[in-house]
């Protein structure tokens, strides 16, 4: 499935990122997002779709990178509180916010991984 | 023996990824369809049968939640073993899926061996009923 090395914290996001988007609502609700280079995003897709590169559509990487914001969202959510559930809206690409309240960079073995999380959205 | 499997996931690109895992875990799958959510899935069944379900919770038009309800409601579905993949892990979920009627639960992200354990079980339950 989706699985990179992290190899530490990283200063800078790629200019112009594919950045996606995805709100939830429980406790806390909020707004949650990954940002990728271009580059990063299409060995993600070939890699979780079993497929080169070359072969693979813009259409299939922007599933892929929804797919996995998807995933890693669900995850932090279900580690935040195991008890209770979170109603989570369909990923979609969209701007990375100006102002995000938690935002961290990642280095990881195929680029530099953004991730972005906003809270206190209406429960 | 071939098993008939329907997939319901809004996500094309893990509707691809679980039909990849059932082709390379060794399980003789017949026909494989796809549904983007319980809707399809629903309209699927109505002239298709299949031995396995494989299906997301949170779908537009019509959730997992929905459609496993659905199932347990129609005598002639309800006997279709369902395996519910989601991101959701909390306890809540897992407890509520299974207590409506869901044979299995696989958390994303997951390996293919995962998947793979989780859809033997199911299908050696079927194999012991033949």
């Amino acid at each position: 499935m989706f699985f990179t090395g992290v190899l530490g914290a990283a200063t800078d996001l790629p200019s112009d990122p594919i950045t996606t988007r995805l709100d939830f609502r429980g406790t806390p609700s909020g707004s949650f997002g990954l940002s990728f280079s271009h580059e990063s995003s299409r060995q993600i897709a070939a890699g979780f779709l079993a497929e080169d590169e070359q072969d693979i559509s813009q259409v299939q990487v922007n599933e892929v990178i929804c797919e996995l914001t998807n995933m890693l969202c669900g995850t932090l959510l279900s580690r935040i509180d195991s008890e209770t559930s979170f109603d989570l809206s369909h990923p979609e690409l969209a701007p990375l916010p100006d102002n995000p309240e938690y935002s961290r960079n990642f280095e990881t073995d195929i680029g530099t991984l953004g991730v972005w999380l906003n809270l206190g959205g209406t429960p | 023996m071939a098993f008939n499997v329907l997939i319901v996931d809004d996500s094309p690109a893990m509707r691809g990824f679980v039909r990849r895992v059932l082709e390379l875990s060794g399980i003789e799958v017949g026909t494989c369809l796809n549904a983007s959510n319980g809707q399809e899935a629903l309209d699927l069944l109505r002239s298709n049968w299949v031995d396995v379900i494989l299906t997301d919770i949170n779908m537009p038009l019509m959730d997992g939640e929905a459609l496993l309800k659905i199932l347990e409601a129609d005598e002639s579905l309800s006997t279709i073993p369902v395996i519910v993949i989601s991101t959701d892990s909390t306890q809540h979920r897992v407890q509520s899926m299974l207590t409506l009627g869901a044979k299995g639960y696989v958390t994303k992200p997951f390996l293919p061996e995962t998947l793979r354990e989780e859809i033997e079980k199911v299908l050696g339950v079927l194999n012991a009923n033949f």
